[in-house]
């Protein structure tokens, strides 16, 4: 059995360590390699993307971020462990849910800053193994930035935008071992969701119908679900809704819809989560995100995190990389709100 | 030079009358009786092809009435004139106006006075409307609903003023010599402009055509860009990044006349292109050929051009890729599940 409790630790001294040092302007690279193994892979959004070595990850990521947010403090969500379900438990993953708040003092991806309150929404996902973090997969919504600084790129999204709340009941930060029954449960009504979303697309092929009945959700959602979606999409509130402003949009605009598997897929206590590199391959028809339709098969990577209450899950928080599905199709969105800032290069 | 501008426009003056003052059937008489029975009339998309003067008045123009029941439409400019190849036009720009108190094309409702530019332009043959070519800015009416559904504009969203000098509506005799040197400065801005993007940007010499004070109005969606680098910036960079092989219209394809310090040009459509390069609009490119519906009046000033109107028929190139802009107001302001 493995033991998440060694691995949770180890995160956690990890983020005291590093949150110390974002915030004092510290040696970022020494304590990232302090904690990672010698070949650190990190997997980062648009445009970031891969990189490999903790002084890479701190150069590229890390200290950047600490330079254009003053203060910077991690305020996390949801905290959770596990056996990986995707390599039947041979790699122990912890992931970390939440924001990276600070003072948006100095530009950050050419996005102009705005001297107030920033968050930046973030999952991770480590893989701890020989006593150090071996692997790490980061997402945040940069997006999401944009939009708090007044420089939203997109069509307005179909669902709300907020700053996402942590889970309704408070009890995301599982620093305290949980009962594997509890755990277990949570995995099998992921995985059953999963399985449901796959039987919805051999019959959307089969029948060319894409649209997913309420009864279909029904069995592994509760109907006062929410849906707290990337910016670009937003978030939704009850399964109706979701159906409405989500599911529906990217069912019946995005064609060959084709699911690839998770890199990492865990559930502790009444929590779950995952991610893929890339999940979802697919074609836009035109019409999501208030996008024209075009050939491209565009990757979509993506982190999900569940809360299951009871016998179904209630809550979901999604990170797309929508910056590196529309720049597979040709779009730069960073480049593009650079190039149309006041006192941009001259024409 | 063959026709009669100054005429035409006289014949137009009803019917604009009429539509100022939107008495609905004082409206459907001067419609028949400009319009020649048969007319061809294309209008912007989601309206398309209608069928003559009664089509007109019964797609368009009674539920915009229902929408706006103290209907006004204003003209800004009117501009007449005859093409190289013969075809006699009068072309108006100005604004439709009144308090938008009921939904129109599913656009909810202001309760409060809005405007929608429009550019329409009328073809006469023998002192009768045989093809009307009307462009109206359905997006702005959006923007002032608070309902656009696609992205922001790099230029401004406003409702973009009339000419500056207040003389865009001139009844007197029509100008030759001054409306022939208009039509000169707008024809060699254009076939110098064409040279870019297959020659550097030099080569369009906007110096030379351009004032430097210069507004260049584009449609809802695009937005008003102010003096040659706005131009360059919030139109023409983004553009020509997207549309690099856009032909036509620019080429002089379109049908042109000038009218005094005015030049107009129209054509259904007047423009093709293929979109492959992003940013325009603030999309992907698509890789996909599109038409265009590019309608312009410009105005020119001791030689220079120092304004100019441009509508382009976006809701038909959102149409062209995939993108139903209606529809996708609809899914954002409709409250009711699917």
């Amino acid at each position: 059995m493995t033991d998440l409790q060694a691995a949770k630790a180890l995160v956690l001294d990890y983020y005291a360590e590093l949150d110390l040092a974002l915030a004092s302007h510290a040696d970022i690279g020494a304590v990232i390699a302090e904690h990672t193994g010698t070949d650190y892979r990190w997997r980062g959004m648009h445009p970031w993307y891969e990189q490999s070595g903790a002084a890479a990850v701190a150069d590229e990521f890390w200290r950047p971020l600490s330079e254009s947010l003053a203060a910077l403090q991690r305020r996390q969500d949801v905290f959770l462990a596990g056996a990986n379900d995707v390599d039947g438990g041979a790699s122990t993953w912890v992931a970390s849910m939440g924001h990276l708040m600070g003072l948006f003092d100095h530009r950050w991806l050419g996005i102009p800053p705005t001297g107030k309150m920033l968050f930046v929404r973030y999952a991770e996902f480590h893989r701890v193994h020989g006593g150090a973090i071996a692997e790490t997969a980061l997402f945040c919504d940069v997006i999401s930035v944009m939009q708090q600084a007044g420089h939203y790129p997109l069509p307005p999204q179909t669902g709300a935008a907020f700053i996402h709340p942590g889970p309704l009941t408070h009890d995301g930060l599982l620093f305290d071992p949980q009962d594997p029954v509890e755990s277990a449960k949570t995995m099998a009504v992921v995985n059953q969701m999963i399985g449901d979303l796959d039987e919805s697309n051999r019959i959307a092929e089969a029948t060319g119908d894409d649209r997913v009945p309420p009864e279909e959700l029904a069995k592994t959602w509760h109907e006062d679900m929410i849906w707290y979606g990337p910016a670009g999409i937003g978030s939704s509130y009850t399964m109706l809704r979701y159906q409405q402003q989500h599911q529906y949009p990217f069912r019946l605009n995005l064609t060959e819809k084709v699911f690839n598997g998770h890199v990492a897929r865990i559930a502790e206590g009444t929590y779950g989560g995952f991610f893929g590199w890339s999940n979802l391959t697919n074609t836009p028809m035109g019409g999501f995100l208030g996008m024209p339709g075009n050939e491209v098969r565009a990757d979509m990577r993506v982190v999900d995190i569940y809360r299951r209450e009871g016998e179904k899950l209630a809550e979901n928080w999604v990170f797309i990389d929508l910056l590196h599905w529309l720049s597979m199709q040709g779009l730069d969105v960073l480049r593009r709100m650079r190039e149309n800032l006041p006192g941009a290069g001259g024409p | 030079m063959s026709g009669d501008p100054a005429r035409n426009k006289q014949l137009l003056e009803p019917l604009r009358a009429a539509l100022y003052d939107y008495e609905p059937d004082r409206v459907q008489d001067a419609l028949a009786a400009a319009f020649a029975p048969g007319a061809e009339v294309h209008l912007a998309h989601p309206f398309e092809d209608l069928d003559g003067a009664a089509g007109l008045y019964e797609t368009a123009l009674r539920p915009l009435r229902s929408a706006i029941p103290d209907l006004e439409r204003r003209d800004t400019m009117v501009v007449a004139g005859t093409t190289a190849a013969g075809s006699e036009w009068v072309g108006c720009c100005g604004f439709y106006t009144g308090t938008f108190a009921g939904p129109w094309l599913d656009i909810p409702p202001t309760g409060r006075q809005v405007a929608m530019r429009h550019h329409e332009f009328f073809r006469f043959v023998d002192g009768q409307i045989v093809e009307m070519q009307a462009l109206w800015d359905i997006p702005e009416v959006m923007m002032q609903a608070g309902v656009w559904p696609m992205g922001p504009s790099l230029g401004r969203d406003w409702q973009v003023p009339g000419p500056a000098t207040q003389d865009g509506i001139n009844s007197g005799p029509y100008d030759e010599v001054r409306s022939k040197a208009s039509l000169d400065v707008v024809q060699r801005m254009l076939a110098d402009m064409v040279k870019h993007p297959q020659q550097p940007a030099d080569a369009m010499n906007l110096k030379q055509y351009w004032h430097p004070k210069c507004s260049w109005y584009g449609p809802a969606g695009i937005g008003t860009a102010r003096g040659i680098d706005g131009f360059r910036r919030h139109h023409q960079i983004p553009f020509l990044e997207a549309l690099p092989d856009r032909r036509g219209g620019y080429e002089g394809e379109g049908d042109f006349w000038a009218d005094g310090d005015y030049v107009a040009v129209t054509g259904w459509p007047n423009m093709a292109m293929t979109v492959t390069g992003a940013g325009w609009l603030g999309i992907a490119p698509t890789g996909q050929r599109i038409t265009m519906r590019s309608m312009d009046f410009w105005r020119v000033e001791n030689g220079l051009i120092r304004e100019n109107w441009v509508l382009i028929d976006l809701l038909h190139v959102w149409h062209q890729l995939g993108v139903d802009v209606l529809a996708r107001m609809r899914q954002l302001i409709e409250p009711s599940p699917i």
